[in-house]
């Protein structure tokens, strides 16, 4: 189930979300979507800052998206019906992205600027791989966090985004002929599993 | 004002300026698609006194009377919600063990409800694990009447049902109060949504037709599931 293609994402920037981020696309490489919840669950538990904090790591993960289908649908020679299919996820991302900088502004955060990400996508098949990767890791990603978060609005909200995320992986990953739903659950290792994977990512 | 536990779960947390202030909770619903919050808002407003009907509880239980609609009258709170929950997975498990039997599935969409009848049968073995470590009872199975006459039926009250499902684990993610439970009701829940985007996709539906999911209230869904078993359908 690992991602290998996860490693031709490269995130810019200083920041936590950053940081977390591309832990997150490290684990996912390495260890699948599913490893994913457990480490960014952990990297919240240890030290998160309060529900703004999550926030803006969801942000940025949006915000990757977002820069992703907009890269697809300009790069990837897309065609027809998954043309489409692109333009119309990429447009809920950027849905997302505006409604979480509303959020973040509301709770008294700031949202920042949107790091700079670059992908390897330059025809049909690299778009649905690396898609599927990503789309994995945001469901691993925001499964992971849910309980991290305190205010019962915010927990809603993410439940909310997190189910069109899995509608997204799923839908693509019916284009790239694998299985819709990989596990019964999309939160595949246990914590101390998780916390072995995260060292290793952050080792190699 | 009277004090609901939704109102008590509200005060604690940052949404108290929220309610007193009407142009945040509007902006705050907008800036959620007007969706995800709606409940909880609609709470919030019964329980600061806006309305005259008696507010009920967030398991859509009459507080003065005990008379419920809602995850109450399985038990109080995290017991409630997961023997509710079970209530659904157990007529999804029943509704592919059916389908799989039915010899009317071809192709994907037969390999589809073949692995994703396993997974549902994973999530109540999981589900009735949560409710023994809460020290109840798995609720009496309800028998459901499927439509299986055609593939195409079939695959139609499929996404019926996983994407009532998953909005029915949605509407719950926000009162659950044991962490691992939520994690595990909220990836539950994205499984749901990527059967229902599966499902979707072999009918030639959009896979996700909303750009915020909406949930759906224990009442509603109960409704709903009544008329499963009834033999009518959604």
């Amino acid at each position: 189930l690992r991602a290998p293609e996860l490693h031709a994402i490269e995130v810019e920037g200083m920041t936590r979300s950053a940081f977390i981020l591309r832990g997150a696309l490290a684990v996912g490489a390495a260890y699948g979507g599913g490893a994913v919840a457990p480490f960014v669950s952990r990297a919240f538990a240890q030290g998160s800052q309060g529900d703004v904090d999550i926030l803006t790591f969801a942000l940025s993960l949006e915000r990757m998206e977002q820069a992703f289908y907009a890269a697809a649908v300009k790069n990837a020679k897309l065609r027809g019906e998954l043309k489409q299919l692109a333009t119309n996820f990429g447009a809920q991302e950027a849905e997302h992205v505006d409604a979480l900088e509303a959020t973040i502004e509301q709770f008294g955060g700031k949202p920042g600027e949107a790091p700079k990400f670059k992908f390897g996508v330059s025809d049909e098949g690299s778009f649905l791989e690396l898609g599927v990767a990503l789309e994995d890791t945001g469901v691993g990603a925001y499964n992971g966090a849910a309980p991290n978060i305190d205010t019962p609005d915010i927990i809603s909200a993410a439940g909310a985004i997190v189910q069109v995320e899995a509608r997204h992986a799923a839908a693509l990953r019916m284009r790239a002929d694998q299985d819709p739903a990989p596990a019964a659950f999309d939160r595949a290792l246990t914590q101390s599993q998780a916390e072995a994977a995260a060292k290793k990512a952050s080792a190699g | 004002m009277q004090q609901t536990e939704t109102d008590q779960t509200m005060r604690a947390s940052a949404v108290d300026e929220l309610a007193a202030d009407a142009s945040s909770r509007k902006r705050f619903l907008k800036a959620l698609g007007g969706t995800a919050a709606a409940g909880a808002a609609a709470s919030l407003l019964a329980a600061c006194g806006e309305d005259k009907r008696v507010p009920l509880t967030p398991g859509g239980s009459n507080p003065n009377t005990g008379a419920g609609a809602g995850t109450d009258q399985y038990g109080n709170g995290d017991l409630g919600i997961v023997r509710y929950a079970i209530v659904l997975e157990y007529l999804e498990a029943d509704f592919y063990a059916a389908a799989n039997k039915s010899g009317k599935l071809k192709g994907r969409a037969s390999e589809l409800a073949k692995t994703f009848g396993q997974q549902e049968d994973q999530h109540v073995k999981r589900l009735e694990e949560a409710i023994a470590k809460l020290g109840g009872q798995p609720p009496e199975k309800s028998r459901g009447e499927f439509p299986l006459d055609t593939q195409q039926q079939i695959l139609e009250f499929a996404a019926g049902i996983e994407s009532l499902g998953a909005a029915a684990l949605l509407a719950q993610v926000d009162r659950i109060q044991d962490k691992e439970l939520l994690a595990t009701a909220i990836s539950i829940h994205t499984v749901e949504g990527r059967h229902a985007a599966a499902i979707a996709e072999l009918l030639g539906e959009d896979p996700a037709p909303q750009v915020f999911a909406t949930p759906t209230q224990a009442s509603d869904v109960l409704n709903q599931l009544h008329r499963i078993t009834t033999g009518n359908q959604f």
